[in-house]
């Protein structure tokens, strides 16, 4: 790998050589095209560019996000250098190096303030350096102001200007040759840093996984601010060294728009990700820049061309699709807004303040322009026009997750539209505005279309650019005097009413926004915004449960398109035409900051964000002569300000207001509003305390928690829970799904705020940092994502050995025992952790844990998703560190497990500790150790139909059958020559060691990876070709292993999601409409969703959103979608990972009911053999992606090879299969 | 796999009549019935009114223009009369008002030439309110009062430069009252009175010049015709003013340089005394054929002294017209321009394009630069050239102010020293000097004006006083344009000579030659750097041949 690794870096450097030599001979065979000095200069610039570019892929690898502010920290630390040259005349070298320290400081700066939205969404922290653009820009401006110098830096001489040369007729100084020299310099060094270094790569796990990262010890807040610094001093030597030649951009928009966005596509080409290949990405474009403004007369047609440059580099470059890319969940905002659970809103007093609050809108909005002049009324319709493409951007980014940054310019073409349609054809209004609509909702969904091939974050790109060629060239009167309508006569309404006046005209304005909001509305609560959330939340998911992730997110556009041009058409008729400059790029932005201030996925709060943002420029505007540096200044303090108090923007707060004041209220009506674990009215258990002897005295202590409360936002998880763990113990936390164990874990190490006592060793660890608590001794391997996906193997076990690499042989030796440890990992050492299977990831994750031999180590789900074998010398690991003094606390669903390695057990319930005492106790209480999902409701009415009918009865059959099926990845076969077939009603088990293939077999089977050969069979019909949506349709489900649902729906919202392709309507106008279809198909949903709810115990949570579950719960709610699908043939990828035994063993039961009753097909991997043993017909076990044996469950749990390479011969796997085996038949 | 039948779906509408969508059904139609019957459309006139004849003696208007204003029916004006001979009446010769206005001798000022023709005013009935902002006894002008109201500050801002003598907007708020005294001491307005309304307005001059602000300015133009009810507005009115301005049927007395076109189709609304585009285009064409066709370029600075002329032009987008005219122009003479290039007047990108056309033309070696750029692109052009050690000749056109001393002060001076071209502007002299500062002393000898703006608010409030002296008692945006379709100014004075013949909309007439002195000191502001003229003035489009009077002596 690693000789693969420099190959490609000297196949980038012989690109770039070959590039210049190629660019050199046209230069010289097209002297006039291609001037050799303009092709050098455009080179001198391009690397400005790349290096600004480097500089954001550096920061993008350390946080995940896009700095829109970069630019600005390079220049306002530049105006520091140039000021005092120019002013202080101090030498020139000096005047460098003291920009560069500006440039550090700046780094640093920005980083305290982006350390406050440590724990916010990638996309609210992109939009938080909007904001610091805004106010480093009003910074720049005031260096300048202050020290009485020219806020406008245009080029200057220094020392260096005397020495110049000719290239060409273009005249060269040393200044840029200084700023060339710096390039490849900076690239090396910054290369060398984040690759060949601890330091790199710990900041390169920081944007994978910080929590993990600081769980291993790694200062995540040092690196960050070393990153932040390095950035700022490259930035500020970017721009300092440019100063002489190219002067220094002033305007917060000139940063974005003119000189930052090639910087910016060049970053985007390099996929955020290649530091060379953006450096030669700038070179690129740089050139490519000056020879086309070099040919094209029309400066404004240079845009045009980066914008198909940008949207071609996103089309034709091949983007990632490891597991590891597929984290989308924290580019979406998680702060949708909610309703009040139906036991509130129904109160009187809810009924009425909402009637009342409404009513007051309402007066207001009529009541305005009856007071106010018409200027005002003229700004206010403004306002509510901006509204209303506010609402737009609600839809496209709050649902969709695709961000634009070029929304006024789809707002523009709706302008021009409908403007032309009223000034030549003198048309209906109504009807303009409807085919201006149309307009824009071609060019939302034209220019999003890249969004479905790359990461939506991704899109802002294209749209900055796209907003800059409609600004500049394609919505500019001169360059299309007779497209654009320059003056409108207002018509007068039905004949009777003149919209020439301001009042009549703001009530048309207002009339539209009222029914955009409805509309918004509509949508939100039905199938379209649910199913452009899924879409976003995860599209694998959402593609498996039938909906077409494609088709929806060019829904989203569309819609969005049509809200955008609606607005344009009003606005274009309320300015009375449409001017060069109407949508500025910056207006874009800003309309962004709004639509974000405000809360994106908010209808009401984005619109306050309008209003907040609007009145706040208008204060500006008023007081100060220095508008757009104060504006720009103000704006961004406002947008920082919201995000940091209200990351989810004023929506939030309004919420949170909301939600006090109901709170308040339903406590004074004794309405119950706890949601999630501690929901439901079942009485706890009584407590059966029994204090191990170890603990008699408080001088053998390790860990001791008391009294220990903790929350997720509003949700209390903790409720005052005691646990005490003494030297050298093995206590294992065991509980009901949700319970808090997890949470536990996450309290005593640090990354979850709480209440009580925590003291390790006697040492509160109350207030310390997840890292610190690490370099005490204490390490935590989390359940689930505990690998760095974009990292080595061996750079994940290098981040492992962060504590000690000090000591580089203790480092090296403790690196090899890991990779003896675990044999799989050594030979996958040069593979992307995020490539791995989910076994083998847990096995690194807990070689990371154990590398630096903690004191205390605390595992969350050892046996999480690993075959038998491995389980078994997990066991055998952890006891081997145990008896090495290690002590260890163990979150385990097994009791099995539990029962072998620990002495001790602590029961957790809702929060609360219910049982503490010796493991062997526990086992005998069935009181505790009970499903309180599946199994603790009355029977089913699953599988019946409307008509009352089981489905089994009206179902053709279907079978699945994969023929021949080989994938290969890079020349390795994941799969060979796969021949299974599963026959209607059969169940077939899949087992296998973790890597042998099975997940990688579900997705080629559900259409989620090609197969290299074979075919795929479902019901008889070739579907190798068919996208998974449509085999979905077809009647295939699936569940998958990490079970992640879509965070931002409630569970209702997700089950019904899963009901998607029964529904009768899928139609977006009548959703939009509410009408009849789409009303009655919602109502049918909701029962058929709330009898599941019932089913699967899950009444509790049927508000709540996915992303506050529990892993286990989220399997229960997987479970209820499958169910939902009622799928003819079901792919279930590991249900009982991360279930609690007693849900496991009442599993089986269960899913051989639905079987029974629907007549699917299911095809499962499992861990579990009792119960594959249980539930299956035939067993098929894989090894190294070849079957080794298939049969009957008995016959391939007997097979000799089978219990060699996979179900081990120790005792704890009989044990497992055996014991399990026997309480599961006592479930059935 | 597509189409295939659900067995398990859940139930719907879909065995109702039209399955549910007949409400839906009935609100489209109803829809489109509504626009069939009673259609939202715009009253029945045509949208951009543009300047069919204005002037009973036949002004045939600009080629193929169509309009839809209404022709005055008050005017009776003869051609332009002056006191040297030609009969000069009012527009309104013939209504019921105009019996009690008398045609008088001699100039309405004497020894101003650009005074209308003495009119006197009987009393009695003027016709009262015969237009929005018109009142028996009073007409409104609107006067924005915003943050920057002095040009050269705007201008000096968007460059980052201070501007040596900007006034404070107080300032030029007085001046502008103290002047419309004036005019109501010395021009007949039939009774009536000039009364300057000020407002605080939203947009923003800096924003607007450069072709932005729509919103704000939009608003400003509302405020000014429905809450001030302003007959005309004598605020700075950079492009999207002007267009929110005529929108509103508000009478835009001096848009910043767009191009004829915009007057035609906004006819009567937009008038100036600065030059339309086209005139600044019609001047430069003529320069170039007359004094450098064919020649070396022997004012260019380093090694381009004496090659072979090569010509460059650059225009903003918003005279995209004007600029495409010249092009062709000279290319039709024999001329052919080497680089035309137009750029986005758009303050984000302004910078980047002035820098990569300076690249351009170095690389290209182009000698000479005819420059209908705005004040902000030169300014950068210049340092970026002097950067690049490209020494050009630079034909200033007096495009947005370029010719004034201070727009002239903000350049790199070792570039402007190349730096020669017409320029309609009169000769620069002292603010104190100034007909503007004359008039305001003499109404308000106990203050003193801004003396950077005195001029520019006289000529302005003059052309405003002019053609509604011209206009006569039946004061209509008709008559108004009438009125100056029949003036002319008595000969040249220090603004040149003034008129607006029919296809016009601009009140210069001739133009002189300039060129750029960096050692001599501005009478203007008493800052370094001076245009120098020997202010001979000459028709526009026709200058005199032989070599170009400049780099010489300055006695004419």
């Amino acid at each position: 790998m690693i000789v693969r690794a420099t190959a490609a870096r000297y196949r980038q450097w012989a690109l770039l050589v070959a590039g210049g030599a190629a660019l050199w001979t046209l230069s010289k065979v097209f002297p006039q095209s291609w001037p050799s000095g303009i092709v050098t200069q455009g080179a001198f610039f391009g690397a400005s560019a790349g290096l600004l570019a480097v500089g954001l892929v550096l920061t993008y690898r350390s946080t995940r996000m896009i700095n829109f502010a970069y630019g600005a920290m390079g220049s306002t630390a530049a105006e520091l250098g140039v000021v005092t040259y120019q002013h202080a005349h101090l030498p020139w070298a000096v005047c460098v190096l003291i920009a560069l320290v500006g440039g550090a400081l700046i780094g640093g700066g920005v980083h305290v303030v982006m350390r406050r939205f440590a724990n916010a969404a990638r996309l609210v922290v992109t939009v938080a350096t909007i904001g610091l653009l805004q106010i480093l820009v009003g910074l720049q401006f005031g260096i300048a102001f202050w020290s009485h110098a020219n806020p406008l830096v245009t080029p200057f001489s220094t020392g260096l200007s005397t020495t110049n040369f000719t290239i060409g007729r273009t005249v060269f100084t040393a200044n840029d040759l200084v700023a060339l020299a710096l390039a490849p310099l900076a690239v090396g060094a910054l290369s060398w840093f984040l690759l060949r270094t601890d330091s790199g790569t710990a900041v390169r796990s920081m944007a994978d996984n910080p929590e993990r990262a600081q769980l291993l010890g790694i200062p995540i807040h040092r690196l960050s601010r070393l990153v932040w610094i390095l950035v700022g001093v490259l930035a500020a030597a970017v721009m300092i060294l440019n100063g002489p030649t190219n002067g220094l951009p002033t305007d917060p928009f000139v940063s974005v728009g003119g000189v930052f966005m090639p910087a910016l596509a060049a970053a985007v080409i390099a996929k955020m990700h290649d530091l060379p290949t953006a450096f030669i990405g700038g070179v690129g474009l740089g050139i490519f820049d000056a020879v086309v403004s070099y040919n094209v007369h029309k400066e404004a047609l240079t845009t045009v061309a980066l914008l198909v440059v940008v949207l071609l580099a996103l089309l034709v470059r091949r983007w990632p699709t490891t597991r590891g890319d597929a984290d989308e969940t924290s580019w979406s905002l998680s702060t949708n807004s909610r309703p009040l659970p139906p036991s509130v809103s129904r109160l009187p007093e809810v009924r009425v303040g909402r009637a009342a609050v409404l009513a007051l809108l309402v007066a207001a909005a009529v009541l305005f322009p009856l007071l106010a002049a018409p200027s005002d009324i003229h700004t206010v319709a403004g306002y509510v026009v901006l509204g209303m493409a506010v609402l737009s951007l609600v839809v496209l980014s709050g649902w969709s997750g695709t961000i634009s940054l070029g929304q006024m310019a789809i707002v523009g073409v709706g302008a021009v539209v409908t403007g032309d349609l009223l000034v030549k054809a003198n048309l209906d209004i109504f009807l303009a505005l409807a085919v201006g609509a149309l307009a824009a909702a071609a060019a939302s969904a034209l220019i999003g279309l890249p969004a479905l091939r790359v990461r939506p974050i991704f899109l802002a790109v294209t749209t900055l650019a796209f907003a800059a060629a409609m600004d500049q060239y394609f919505l500019n009167p001169s360059n299309y005097p007779s497209l654009i309508p320059v003056s409108i006569l207002r018509p007068d309404l039905w004949k009777r009413f003149p919209l020439g006046s301001e009042r009549a005209m703001y009530y048309v304005c207002i009339g539209m926004l009222a029914v955009t909001i409805l509309i918004v509305r509509a949508l939100k609560g039905s199938r379209p915004g649910r199913i452009l959330q899924a879409s976003r939340d995860n599209p694998r998911a959402s593609a498996a449960l039938a909906i077409a992730t494609v088709r929806t997110r060019v829904g989203g556009m569309v819609v969005a398109g049509l809200i955008a041009g609606v607005a344009g058409g009003l606005w274009a008729v309320l300015q009375e035409g449409v001017g060069a400059s109407s949508f500025p790029t910056q207006d874009s932005v800003t309309l962004f900051s709004m639509a974000v201030v405000g809360g994106l996925g908010s209808i009401y709060g984005s619109l306050s964000g309008v209003a907040v943002t609007e009145f706040l420029i208008f204060i500006i505007g008023r007081f100060t002569t220095q508008g757009t540096s104060f504006t720009s200044l103000g704006t961004g303090a406002l947008l920082l300000g919201v995000l940091l108090v209200f990351p989810g923007g004023l929506g939030q707060a309004i919420e949170s207001l909301r939600d006090r004041l109901v709170s308040a209220l339903a406590s004074r009506r004794g309405v119950e509003l706890v949601v999630g674990a501690a929901a439901g009215s079942e009485a706890l258990p009584s407590l059966t305390l029994s204090t191990p002897p170890s603990l008699t005295t408080s001088s053998n202590l390790v860990l001791s928690c008391r009294d220990l409360t903790a929350s997720y936002g509003p949700l209390q998880v903790l409720f005052g829970v005691d646990l005490h763990i003494g030297e050298n113990e093995i206590v294992a936390l065991v509980g009901t799904n949700g319970a808090g164990k997890s949470t536990v874990f996450k309290a005593v190490s640090g990354l979850l705020a709480s209440g009580g006592h925590i003291t390790f060793k006697g040492m509160s660890l109350q207030g310390m940092q997840t890292d610190a608590i690490a370099r005490c001794g204490v390490a935590m391997m989390p359940g689930g994502r505990g690998v760095f996906p974009s990292l080595t193997v061996a750079e994940n076990l290098r981040l492992g050995c962060w504590q000690i690499r000090q000591d580089r042989a203790a480092a090296a030796q403790a690196f090899e025992e890991m990779s003896d440890m675990f044999p799989a990992l050594r030979i996958r050492s040069q593979q992307q952790a995020g490539n791995l299977s989910g076994g083998e990831q847990q096995q690194l994750s807990l070689a990371m844990a154990l590398a630096v031999k903690p004191k205390l180590l605390l595992i969350d789900e050892l046996s999480l998703g690993l075959a038998p074998s491995v389980v078994s010398q997990l066991c055998e690991k952890v006891q081997e560190y145990h008896q090495a003094g290690t002590t260890i606390v163990i979150v385990e669903q097994s009791l099995d497990v539990a029962l072998r390695l620990a002495q001790r057990a602590v029961f957790l319930e809702k929060g609360a500790v219910r049982f503490e005492g010796a493991t062997a106790e526990l086992a005998n209480r069935p009181d505790l150790l009970r499903s309180v999902f599946i199994g603790s409701t009355p029977a089913p009415r699953d599988a019946e139909g409307a008509d009352g009918s089981s489905s089994s009865s009206r179902r053709q059959y279907t079978d699945l059958v994969c023929q021949g099926i080989s994938k290969n990845y890079g020349g390795i076969a994941a799969l060979s020559s796969i021949d299974l077939t599963v026959e209607p009603g059969q169940i077939v088990g899949l087992i296998g060691h973790n890597g042998a293939g099975k997940t990688t077999l579900f997705d080629v089977i559900s259409g989620f990876v090609a197969p290299s050969q074979g075919t795929v069979q479902l019901g008889g019909i070739d579907v190798t070709n068919v996208a998974p949506h449509h085999r979905a349709l077809a009647g295939l489900g699936r569940s998958f292993q990490e079970a992640r649902l879509f965070p931002s729906l409630t569970v209702t919202e997700t089950i019904v999601a899963a009901l998607d392709r029964h529904l009768p309507s899928h139609d977006w106008f009548a959703a939009a409409l509410k009408a009849p279809p789409s009303a009655e198909s919602e109502r049918s949903a909701r029962e058929r969703c709330a009898e599941l709810i019932e089913l699967l115990g899950l009444a509790g949570y049927a508000t709540t959103p996915i992303a506050d579950l529990s892993t286990g719960t989220r399997r229960i709610v997987e479970l209820a979608c499958v169910v939902a699908m009622d799928p003819a043939v079901i792919l279930l990828d590991e249900p009982s990972a991360g279930v609690a035994q007693k849900e496991t063993e009442a599993l089986g039961p269960l899913l051989k009911k639905i079987q029974q009753h629907t007549g699917c097909a299911i095809l499962i991997i499992e861990h579990d053999m009792a119960l594959l043993s249980l539930l299956c017909d035939e067993l098929v076990a894989l090894e190294q992606g070849e079957i080794i044996c298939r049969g009957t469950p008995v016959d391939v749990l007997s097979h000799p090879k089978v219990i060699q390479s996979y179900l081990g011969s120790d005792e704890l796997s009989a044990q497992r299969i055996g014991g399990r085996l026997a309480s599961t038949d006592a479930a059935v | 796999m597509r189409g295939q039948k659900n067995p398990r779906q859940l139930p719907g509408a879909r065995g109702r009549l039209l399955r549910g969508y007949g409400p839906v059904i009935c609100v489209v139609a109803a829809f489109f019935v509504m626009a069939l019957v009673a259609p939202t459309v715009a009253p029945q006139r045509l949208v951009g009114a543009t300047n069919q004849n204005t002037t009973p003696s036949g002004d045939p208007g600009p080629q193929g223009s169509t309009g839809a204003t209404t022709v005055p029916t008050g005017g009776s004006s003869a051609p332009a009369g002056n006191s040297s001979g030609q009969t000069a009446t009012s527009a309104a010769g013939s209504s019921p008002a105009s019996a009690h206005a008398v045609a008088c001798s001699g100039l309405q000022i004497p020894g101003d030439v650009y005074a209308p023709p003495c009119e006197s005013w009987s009393g009695g009935n003027n016709g009262g309110a015969t237009a929005l902002g018109v009142t028996a006894t009073t007409v409104t002008l609107a006067l924005r009062e915003t943050a920057i109201m002095d040009i050269a500050s705007v201008v000096g801002g968007l460059t980052g430069q201070e501007v040596q003598g900007a006034a404070s907007p107080a300032d030029v708020v007085r001046t502008y009252q103290v002047l419309a005294q004036f005019f109501n001491q010395h021009f007949q307005f039939y009774g009536r009175k000039l009364v300057i309304k000020v407002y605080q307005g939203q947009g923003s001059p800096a924003t607007e010049i450069l072709g932005g602000g729509q919103a704000n300015a939009t608003a400003d133009a509302i405020d000014e015709a429905q809450q001030l009810g302003a007959f005309a507005d004598v605020s700075i009115e950079a492009p999207t003013f002007a267009q929110a301005l005529v929108n509103q049927k508000v009478i835009a007395t001096n848009p910043t340089y767009p191009p004829q076109s915009f007057f035609a189709q906004n006819a009567p609304y937009a008038w100036g005394f600065w030059p339309d585009c086209n005139k600044v285009e019609a001047m430069d064409v003529d320069f170039v054929l007359k004094y450098l066709k064919g020649l070396p370029a022997v004012y260019a600075g380093g090694n381009l002294k004496g090659q072979p002329r090569k010509v460059g032009l650059i225009y903003g987008d918003s005279a995209a017209s004007c600029g495409t005219a010249a092009v062709q122009q000279l290319a039709a003479a024999g001329m052919p321009v080497t680089d035309a290039r137009s750029y986005p007047v758009d303050i984000s990108t302004l910078q980047q394009s002035a820098q990569t056309i300076t690249s351009a033309f170095a690389s290209e070696g182009i000698t000479t630069v005819v420059d209908i750029a705005d004040p902000i692109t030169t300014f950068f052009m210049t340092n970026y050239a002097n950067e690049d050690n490209w020494t050009p000749e630079w034909v200033q056109s007096g495009s947005v102010f370029s010719d004034t001393d201070w727009a002239g002060q903000l350049y790199n001076q070792s570039e402007w020293s190349h730096a020669f071209g017409p320029s309609t502007a009169g000769s620069t002299e002292s603010a104190r000097a100034s007909a503007g500062y004359a008039a305001y002393e003499s109404e308000s000898p106990s203050t003193t004006p801004a003396e950077s703006s005195v001029d520019m608010v006289y000529d302005q409030l003059e052309l405003v006083a002019i053609a509604i002296e011209m206009a006569g008692p039946d004061l209509t945006p008709q008559t108004f344009g009438e009125g100056l379709r029949a003036y002319k100014s008595d000969g040249a004075g220090a603004d040149g000579a003034w008129a607006f013949p029919a296809g016009t909309y601009t009140a210069p007439q001739d133009a002189r030659i300039v060129w750029w002195d960096p050692t001599a000191t501005s009478v203007f502001n008493g800052a370094m750097g001076a245009y120098q003229s020997n202010n001979a003035r000459y028709p526009i489009g026709d200058f005199p041949a032989g070599s170009p009077p400049i780099f010489k002596s300055t006695s004419p």
